[in-house]
Order: structure tokens, then sequence, then C-alpha cells
């Protein structure tokens, strides 16, 4: 048996090139915040994408073929304008593959460290830490407390 | 092979189950309680992982049909706008529940005097009262006393906190002059009978790593083990058997490996659900019982109620801590409880605040609703939306229908070939009025608060948390399953103590009140032992 740890991706180059940019279409980056593109959310999005190759391939494939159809080119070859309207198109034609795509770059970016630590917090599961909670204001119930009864007695 | 005859035989761990084989063992009975799920290990729980938001979309999904478990069973819920909610395993779905546990009103007991629908309950709140407080004494209820939206009860642990987003919206009830208060919430906030207390991990709804929160695997079956009780776990009860003269004997099970079992019993109690329970009961059929076991009345799966639920959702200009603290357990409003015509419904609702969303659950909401875009606009759009969200949900008050049914697919099956339940309801006129009012007041709460924008859905379609009235209790056994105190009119060693005994539904959730229904029928039971059947 061999000891060698499989990292062969279910995806082409090709395909995962496609994916690098719809997933930077997304999510862009800015001054605070990295691309869904970024080398290190990107791998994460393929390694939940790959149980569900064959309707990404075949998504990509329509993708393609709408830009070869409309522009005579693949999409890879296309400007940001044409790339633009395109995938605009597709995400409304496309239902499960952009799903997807959508619930995978989502889950994978909101998950990594660098966003996490941007928006203010931990990086880490709620267990064990928890968190802190102020102590509460229980004054504001004054004007409730000073209330009758509100249940019908029988 | 057959196993040892028992005394009584409990179908199910979860919230009643756990609480009926407590009470019951201090008889010193021989009892076996079979589950179809097992004991869940809290180290699995999604709060363990970074990706906790993705797990609760999957094995620990509230839906059975789509969490799709060896443990769990198919439901036929395409003619239903409320899918169902639950969980198969000890402690049942008081696994993933939010933990909120209010009691019933008395005026809960007593619709069809008070407000001319449905029917009342052959027994009050007085009745229930005492067993209420065994159930807190159990559970540990976090709370504060004094509420005027209730008879004076006994809490004992401190309320849960209120952060700022409790605070927020407490402001917006004060601002309008309505009732809110501290939901009693099944939580411990302190260390409470060996549970540590809760540290605010947020999503109570997938299982709480902590154990602070009051799940029957951690509060009543440890007592019950220790007091004799047996739990058998991965036994899935297919049909409960009769003998000749119409009483219960005990049940076929498939056991975990899928092998065809028969255990006997004195006596039986089925505490299953509002789904689990009649989809038994017609399974088991014979020819003393062609339709169903305990269905004479032709009662059993009908009456239906689940809560429908709305849901509103406010938009703040600051930050409100939401991903800290009990989801679902926060502040509640009973203003809108008690039946006034005028609003053009009868019954009536309990608003109960929820706290924020984690980020992705955000980011995914955000993008499917359109509010959030991708592109260029992702990131600003996302700041102004995360964590500054708060809002409620709902739940009304469903009355009771006799087409709301829960009967077996034709088709469907579970991985024992057991015919699977179907669920036929639709909303009533008085709840899509209800929920409309319920809806209409929410945006008008949260608009006081402060948000500057509301988005609001109902029902909620994934709601469907609590399955009541399908073998309802009463004293006439043309129109009722179990008599007052959980008797099949039927048979007479046959009882029954979950939710589907529920005459009506109240306005609130009911898990307190299945407990203390079970409490009461144990005692009930108990007190009878010397002529139970007669």
């Amino acid at each position: 048996m061999s000891d060698i740890v499989s990292t062969d991706s279910p995806f082409t180059q090709e395909q995962k090139q496609t994916l690098a940019i719809l997933v930077d279409m997304m999510i862009p980056a800015n001054d605070v915040m990295p691309s869904a593109a970024d080398p290190d959310i990107f791998s994460v999005i393929l390694s939940y994408l790959a149980d569900a190759a064959e309707d990404i391939g075949k998504g990509i494939a329509a993708l393609n073929a709408l830009s070869l159809e409309r522009y005579k080119k693949s999409f890879l070859t296309l400007d940001d304008e044409s790339r633009g309207a395109i995938v605009s198109d597709f995400m409304a034609q496309y239902g499960e593959p952009v799903m997807q795509l959508q619930i995978h770059t989502v889950s994978s970016y909101y998950m990594n460290d660098r966003v996490l630590e941007a928006l203010g917090l931990e990086a880490r599961p709620p267990f064990p830490g928890g968190y802190e909670m102020e102590p509460s204001d229980w004054s504001l119930l004054d004007p409730v407390r000073a209330r009758e009864k509100i249940y019908r007695e029988i | 092979m057959p196993q040892d005859p028992v005394d009584v035989l409990i179908i199910g761990a979860g919230a009643s189950g756990a609480a009926v084989a407590w009470s019951l063992a201090d008889t010193r009975m021989k009892i076996v309680c079979m589950e179809q799920g097992g004991w869940v290990n809290p180290a699995d729980y999604p709060t363990n992982y970074r990706d906790w938001e993705l797990q609760q979309l999957g094995k620990f999904n509230i839906n059975p049909n789509a969490r799709d478990l060896e443990t769990d069973y198919p439901v036929n819920e395409d003619e239903s706008p409320i899918k169902i909610a639950n969980f198969n395993g000890v402690g049942g779905s008081t696994i993933l529940w939010a933990a909120h546990f209010p009691r019933f009103h008395p005026s809960d007991f007593r619709v069809k005097s008070l407000d001319r629908v449905a029917d009342d309950w052959p027994i009050d709140y007085e009745t229930l009262e005492p067993y209420y407080a065994e159930n807190d004494r159990m559970t540990g209820v976090a709370g504060l006393e004094g509420d005027p939206a209730y008879p004076p009860k006994a809490v004992n642990l401190p309320p849960v906190s209120l952060g700022k987003l409790g605070e927020k919206l407490a402001g917006g009830f004060n601002e309008l002059g309505w009732h809110w208060w501290p939901s009693d919430s099944a939580i411990a906030t302190e260390p409470f009978d060996g549970r540590d207390k809760c540290v605010n991990l947020g999503p109570c709804i997938s299982g709480c790593s902590q154990g602070a929160k009051a799940s029957t695997d951690i509060t009543y079956w440890p007592h019950a083990i220790r007091n004799g009780v047996e739990v058998r776990t991965r036994c899935r009860v297919s049909e409960i058997t009769v003998n000749a003269k119409g009483m219960a004997d005990g049940v076929i099970y498939f056991d975990e490996n899928g092998e065809e079992q028969k255990q006997q019993a004195e006596v039986v109690i089925v505490a299953g659900n509002g789904v689990g329970t009649p989809r038994l009961l017609l399974n088991s059929r014979s020819s003393l019982f062609p339709d169903g076991l305990a269905n004479t009345s032709g009662l059993v799966g009908k009456n239906l109620m689940f809560h429908p639920y709305a849901y509103v959702e406010g938009l703040f200009n600051e930050p409100l801590g939401g991903h800290k603290g009990p989801g679902g357990c926060c502040i509640w409003s009973q203003e809108f409880y008690e039946t006034d015509r005028s609003r053009g419904y009868v019954r009536g609702y309990t608003m109960e605040m929820t706290r924020g969303r984690g980020p992705i659950a955000t980011a995914l909401g955000g993008v499917m609703s359109g509010r959030i875009p991708w592109g260029d606009e992702h990131h600003g759009t996302y700041q102004q939306v995360f964590d500054k969200s708060a809002g409620m949900v709902i739940i009304c008050e469903d009355l009771p229908e006799l087409h709301n049914t829960v009967t077996l697919d034709p088709v469907l099956v579970d991985s024992n070939g057991i015919p699977a339940p179907k669920i036929n309801y639709t909303l009533s006129k008085n709840s899509v009025k209800m929920l409309e009012h319920s809806v209409a007041r929410g945006k008008e709460v949260l608009m006081a608060a402060g948000a500057s924008e509301v988005s609001s859905g109902a029902p909620l379609g994934m709601a469907g948390w609590h399955m009541m009235g399908t073998a309802r209790m009463g004293t006439d056994p043309g129109n009722s399953v179990v008599n007052e105190w959980g008797r099949s009119h039927d048979v007479k060693n046959l009882f029954i103590v979950d939710g589907s005994i529920f005459v009506t539904s109240a306005g609130v959730n009911p898990t307190s009140t299945i407990q203390a229904l079970a409490l009461y029928v144990a005692d009930s039971m108990k007190k009878r032992l010397a002529n139970l059947f007669d």
C-alpha cells in the first residue's frame, strides 16, 4: 500500500483559474479585507467544493459555452467588463453550482483568521473560551414591574 | 430472542421520556427506556469547531430530512408550509432546542370557556403547578420573579444577561409601554446540579458544548439511571403489541444491527412527540385495533398543531454584540398574549427576542436575500449589517383542526422499513391574522428601539419544533385518545406523556408543559399502582 498522501484536486488548472476569478469577483480585496481568491482562503474553498466537483465542472463548462457564444472567446481570456456581464447572466441561470459556490465561498471566507480579526472577532471556535457579557441594567424593568398583572385569572 | 419482561417500557428518551422515567424510578419497578438514537458526545457539537456555522447545516441540522442520520426517520412534509425540527437521541429534541422554558398560563387550559374555540383541557394550571415547580427544580431555570404576565412562581437561577442587544430592544418596549421580561431559560447561569455555568457560546440550537443548557441527557437521565432505569439506545420500536384481552404486552423493535427483537412489558409509555407517537400508534395495527392502537376515537394523528412563527429583524447603526449570549433566550414580551377580539383573531402570541447572527450566517443571509451584494460593495455593505441586526421570532398559538394530520406515508419508510409519517397541515385564518398582527407589532417595537430598517417573514418554514395535539387528552373517550391522567381510553396499560396529548397549544414553547405533564402522569400512576388498570 502506498504511504503517499494524495493531494490531487478534482479540478483542472483551468477550472481553478476560472474559480479564482469568480470568487474574486464575488469578494474582492480592499484596503483592509483580503480577496476570496487569496491563496489561504481559496484553498479552503476548493477543498469544500471538491464534493461538488462534478456539478461545479459542469457549471464552468456552461460558463465557457456562454462566453464562446457571446464573445467567441473563453471566459479566461475576457476583459473584466465582459466577465462581469457573463457572470451576471450565468448566476441567474445556473442554480445549483452557483449556490454551492456562493455557500462555500462565503463560509471559507468568513472562517479565515485574517477576515475574522479584521471584523474585530477572535479567530477561534466559541467553545471553550465563550464570551464575557456586560452586567445587565435591570432598572430597565422598572416600568414593567409597576404594571398590574396582565394574565387572565380563571 | 425475547428479552426478560420489564415492568415499564418507555419509548423515547427525550424531554418527556426522561421526566417520566425519573419520577417512576422511585417505585423500584424494572424500567427500560428504548431510544432509536444514541448518546451525543458534547465534543461533537459544532461550537467546538471553527466551521460551527457550517456544521449547523449538516449533522446537527434541526430538520431530520436534511440531517438524514441513520438514527433519524424521514418525514414527508411536502404538504406542510412548516417543516419538522427534531432530534433523535438521548435527550431528544432538547439536544437542539433553544431552551426557552415558559409555562402555559391559566387561561391556556380554558380556551373554550374563555374564547369559545377549541376545547378546554381536562386539567388546569393549578393541577400542573406543583409539577411545573418540580420540573424547574430538576432542570434549573434562569429567570426573574415578578413577571406580571404570570401568576407568582419561583425561579432558581439568575436570568440570562440582557447584553447590549437585549437592552436596546427593552428600550423599544419601554418606549411603547409594552410588557417585556427576561425569558425563563433552561440554562444554568450559575453552576447547577453538576452542570457548569453558561459561557455565552451563542448557538444553543446546535447543542451546548459547555453543558449549561438543560438537555435531558444531562438533567433527568443521570438521576434516573442512578436510580435504576435502563436506557437502551439504538432500539427503534416498530410496533406496540397487544394480547387477546386488548392489553399492551410489549413491543417489537429493531436493534442497532437491524435485527428484529421483542420486549415484553407490563406497562408501555409512549414518549415520542406529536409526530413520532401517532406514527407508532398507527403502525401498531392488529385485529383488535385495525385503525391503529388506542384509536377508537379516530383521533390518533388528527388535530396536529405547530406554532406558526413569524420573524422580524431590524438593522441598527451600532454594534450590538449579538454573537454573545444564548442565541434564542434573551427577553420576551407577552403584551399581546391574551385574547382581544378587536384585533381580529382570538388567542395570542409571545415575542421572543433573538440574538444576532454569526459572520457566515450574516453573509449567507445577506447574499441570498440580495441585501449584501457581491463585488466592490460587498465589504462596505457587510460592515453595515454585521453585528448590527437584532430581532425576534414570534410564536403564535395554533388551534386544533381535524384536517391537520399525521398519517402513514404509503411509500416512504425509514432505514428499518417502517412506514414514515406524512404531514398535512394548513394555516388557519385565525393564525394568518395573528401572524399579520404580530409582524406589524414587531416592526413597531423595533423601530421604537431605533432600527433604521426592518424586514420580516411569516410563517417561518423551518420552524416545526413543536408538534402537539395528535393524541389528545380528555374525559370523553369519543373525543380524546388518553384520559385526564395520560392513560389510553382503549388500552388500560398504555400511557402517553409527550406533546401529542396537548388539547391546545398556547402561545409559548411547550417543553416546560410537556415535562410537567409527564411528571403529573407519573405521579398519577404512582398514586394508583394498586388499581392502575381498572
